[in-house]
């Protein structure tokens, strides 16, 4: 089953809201649903080996971080009754039933975008930002972002080891740390404002401008509203409401 | 959008302002791996969405804060876009700051990022309590905890724990943005939208 990107973001959406307004039990159910769906479903599936790892590590982190989260609640929150007491540590109900509540709304969160963009090309979804009629400038804008994300890393890495050569205090103490920051950053920027101008060149030289863009300049429009898409987007609202109707 | 808004939006992003901007961004989502080098405990975040706000201008800097967001979604930070309206005060308010002159002196600048830090602290507090109940799996949760295990309420311990870090987390973004803009050279400045935010307080010198 391939998923289009509009579905994609419609699912999201869904799960999204979902996890603003379901219970915790819910929560992790669906993303229970969510990581079988994402082996199970080609068009959930990671892009390439980094972005499952990356999958993998994120989730992982987060799921750590709830249960200590969760027990740090559960300990600090006196409200409710005493769950569990061992060596003067006491953990309340109140604490806990927060932290679940927490901790699986995020898990949801990020599971869904998560997904989303690890089996989504950025290019897919700025493409289709373009045919829905986002202003050309701020596609562009995110396809240089992903240039100078990935250039960036390696550009600091070299500003950092020259100053260092230079004699910078990037070890000293903190304020001196502080200090430094200005000698990484303004040859940073400087650099990349030099950069700026000439790219700037180089669209308005080819045919790049401001000016309101002409009907042919659009990429070949197909309709987003397929049946899925019509489902997730009700589902929302239904998750939306459903809980102000039931009071 | 109407069409002064448009206008407005395609002067700020006109020549260098476009890829600029995208600079900005790619500078809000790897300035971690500076201050990590430094190892400074500051976020410096927004340090991108305020160099467009006074190099290009308000609406410039609304787009790098917005898509900076987004974006670290994309990159492996997906709670971040939840916070997209603060970021959207930030680069308005440093955008209004910057045209109204605040970028010409370092003691504005500094008392500007007082004022931002406030203002950032107390519109995340909201999204950060309801929607996460002031767990961002970040160190400064602790505070959370402890300011609700005093019996404050969890708006107030998240807004709290805001007021405790991001008033001087902002106030050394600003300086920062205020010594790199006054030390560039004025024929680079004169290239973008909102160089007059700087250039007058140079062409006095």
């Amino acid at each position: 089953m391939q998923l289009r990107v509009p579905e994609k973001l419609a699912m999201t959406l869904c799960l999204l809201v979902t996890s603003l307004t379901a219970p915790p039990h819910l929560s992790l159910a669906l993303v229970t649903l969510m990581l079988i769906a994402r082996r199970a479903i080609p068009g959930l599936r990671p892009m390439d080996n980094p972005t499952a790892r990356r999958f993998r590590t994120v989730l992982g982190f987060l799921l750590g971080g709830a249960i200590i989260m969760t027990f740090l609640n559960g300990v600090l929150i006196r409200e409710g009754p005493i769950l569990f007491q061992w060596a003067g540590i006491s953990l309340y109900d109140g604490g806990i039933e927060f932290g679940v509540r927490t901790g699986s709304r995020l898990l949801l969160m990020t599971s869904a975008l998560l997904i989303l963009f690890g089996s989504t090309p950025l290019s897919g979804i700025t493409t289709f930002l373009h045919q829905i009629g986002v202003p050309i400038q701020i596609v562009m804008t995110i396809h240089l972002t992903v240039h100078f994300v990935a250039s960036m890393p390696s550009r600091i890495e070299r500003i950092y080891s020259a100053q260092e050569a230079r004699g910078a205090p990037l070890r000293a103490h903190s304020l001196s740390r502080m200090f430094s920051l200005m000698s990484i950053l303004s040859p940073l920027i400087l650099s990349s404002i030099v950069e700026s101008i000439e790219r700037g060149k180089a669209l308005e030289l080819r045919g790049y401008s401001s000016a309101p863009r002409r009907a042919d300049d659009t990429v070949p429009f197909s309709s987003p509203y397929s049946i899925l898409t019509i489902c997730f987007l009700l589902l929302s609202i239904a998750a939306l409401l459903l809980p102000w109707l039931l009071g | 959008m109407s069409s002064r808004i448009r206008h407005q939006f395609d002067r700020e992003l006109d020549g260098a302002g476009l890829p600029f901007v995208a600079f900005c961004i790619a500078l809000n989502l790897t300035v971690g791996q500076i201050t990590a080098a430094l190892k400074l405990p500051l976020y410096l975040d927004s340090v991108g969405t305020v160099l467009a706000a006074v190099l290009c201008g308000p609406l410039s800097a609304i787009l790098a804060g917005a898509l900076s967001n987004i974006l670290a979604g994309a990159f492996g930070n997906p709670s971040m876009m939840f916070f997209v309206p603060v970021v959207i005060v930030i680069g308005a308010f440093s955008g209004y700051l910057a045209k109204r002159g605040w970028f010409r002196s370092w003691y504005l600048a500094a008392a500007g990022g007082v004022l931002q830090g406030v203002l950032a602290a107390a519109v995340s507090a909201p999204i950060a309590a309801f929607l996460f109940g002031g767990v961002m799996f970040a160190g400064t949760d602790v505070l959370v905890l402890y300011f609700r295990s005093v019996g404050n309420t969890l708006l107030q311990s998240v807004f709290y724990q805001g007021l405790s870090s991001d008033p001087v987390d902002k106030i050394v973004t600003y300086l920062l943005v205020y010594f790199i803009c006054r030390n560039l050279p004025l024929r680079l400045l004169q290239r973008f939208h909102g160089g007059n935010n700087i250039l007058a307080s140079k062409t006095a010198q």
